[in-house]
């Protein structure tokens, strides 16, 4: 069956006793339109590709290098990004592993926080006189010189301390001493030859 | 008429390159200018539409699979044209606040041969109610009598939906009528 033939019973179909018209009205087109669209539009090729070619504006550079530039240029750029002095690659062994890496930045992290802890929980300073620096400037040398010679520093005490004998002092916390033993030792003459 | 393949034939060698276009031309303007026409309504705009698809033919006929039909690529090219201009259209209309349907109602209305007592007139209108695909589908179909193989393959759509969007328009367009006549 003819496809004319077919749409027709096809629309009976859908819509029977439908009799629309088959043509579109006669809506105007410009006399002799038809006849010449294609010059028209061949037309429109041409001047769109002659447009094409205007727009072409040519690669010619007009500018130059120096001389022998360009076979230069390669042995310029090989010596700055070679190192100057050979890197040292370490074996992959002595490298810290990762796990060291992440052990080491806690401990670092710990040791920070710690040192804020103390430093902002220390007792605040209530002084609100002069400062160390300025009481010292304030004082005479001569106030100076009587202090070195009449005082014992806490350094000296520390000194006497570091010349005890380590044994000497578990010794004696070792030994089980009654009251009796210290009473008779505190009761005995004192020979003459200790003064 | 010249058998499209030896057109084409033609088409690839440059002595006979403008001449062969000239012949597609030449064979399938009317067909394609009534198709664009169908959807935008007015000659100017169908006119712009129709030497944009043959200027993107020239410029693409060289790609041209010669396993499909010279007509449903044609068909195919004229149909994105007329989409993509009543897609503009309409963005036009949102921006100006109008509506796009309307605005082809005034353009048909704006014919000189306009005669709404006319039914082939009335028919137009009604057709321009229905959504642009089933428009497209109806012409195609009623018009054009393009059987729904083709039509596929010129609206990339399955022949089982051609079908259901034709019976819609076509119900549709009887409602139409019938209410104004």
């Amino acid at each position: 069956m003819p496809e004319t033939e077919k749409i027709r019973a096809e629309l009976e179909r859908l819509v029977p006793g439908a009799s629309w018209p088959r043509t579109y009205p006669e809506g105007k087109v410009p006399e002799g339109y038809f006849g010449t669209l294609p010059g028209r539009v061949l037309d429109a090729v041409a001047s769109l590709e002659d447009h094409a070619r205007e727009a072409s504006w040519g690669k010619t550079n007009p500018y130059t290098v120096p001389a022998g530039y360009f076979d230069r240029l390669p042995g310029i750029i090989a010596k700055k990004v070679t190192p100057a002095h050979p890197v040292m690659m370490l074996p992959r062994q002595r490298r810290l592993s990762r796990w060291s890496s992440w052990a080491a930045a806690a401990v670092i992290t710990v040791l920070i926080a710690l040192s804020g802890l103390l430093w902002f929980s220390r007792p605040p300073s209530h002084s609100t006189g002069p400062s160390f620096d300025q009481q010292i400037a304030s004082l005479s040398s001569e106030a100076i010189e009587q202090y070195l010679n009449t005082s014992t520093s806490a350094l000296n005490t520390d000194e006497l301390l570091n010349t005890l004998n380590d044994d000497n002092l578990d010794d004696a916390s070792s030994r089980q001493l009654s009251g009796q033993d210290l009473e008779k030792f505190l009761s005995e003459e004192i020979p003459d030859s200790l003064y | 008429m010249e058998n499209d393949a030896i057109l084409l034939q033609q088409f690839h060698q440059p002595e006979t390159r403008e001449a062969a276009f000239t012949a597609i031309m030449h064979k399938y303007q009317e067909r394609l200018y009534w198709h664009i026409r169908r959807m935008v309504v007015n000659h100017e705009d169908a006119d712009d539409l129709l030497q944009n698809v043959f200027i993107k033919v020239w410029n693409h006929l060289d790609d041209f699979k010669e396993n499909a039909q010279l007509y449903t690529w044609l068909y195919r090219i004229a149909t994105n044209e007329c989409l993509t201009f009543l897609e503009q259209q309409k963005k036009r209309a949102a921006v100006s606040l109008s509506d796009v349907a309307t605005g082809l109602e005034d353009k048909l209305k704006a014919d000189t041969q306009y005669d709404p007592q006319k039914l082939e007139w009335k028919l137009q209108q009604a057709i321009l109610q229905l959504p642009e695909k089933q428009r497209l589908v109806f012409n195609l179909r009623y018009y054009d009598e393009m059987p729904y193989e083709e039509m596929s393959q010129v609206l990339g759509t399955s022949e089982g939906a051609l079908k259901a969007s034709y019976h819609h328009a076509a119900k549709k367009i009887e409602a139409y009528i019938k209410a104004n006549v």
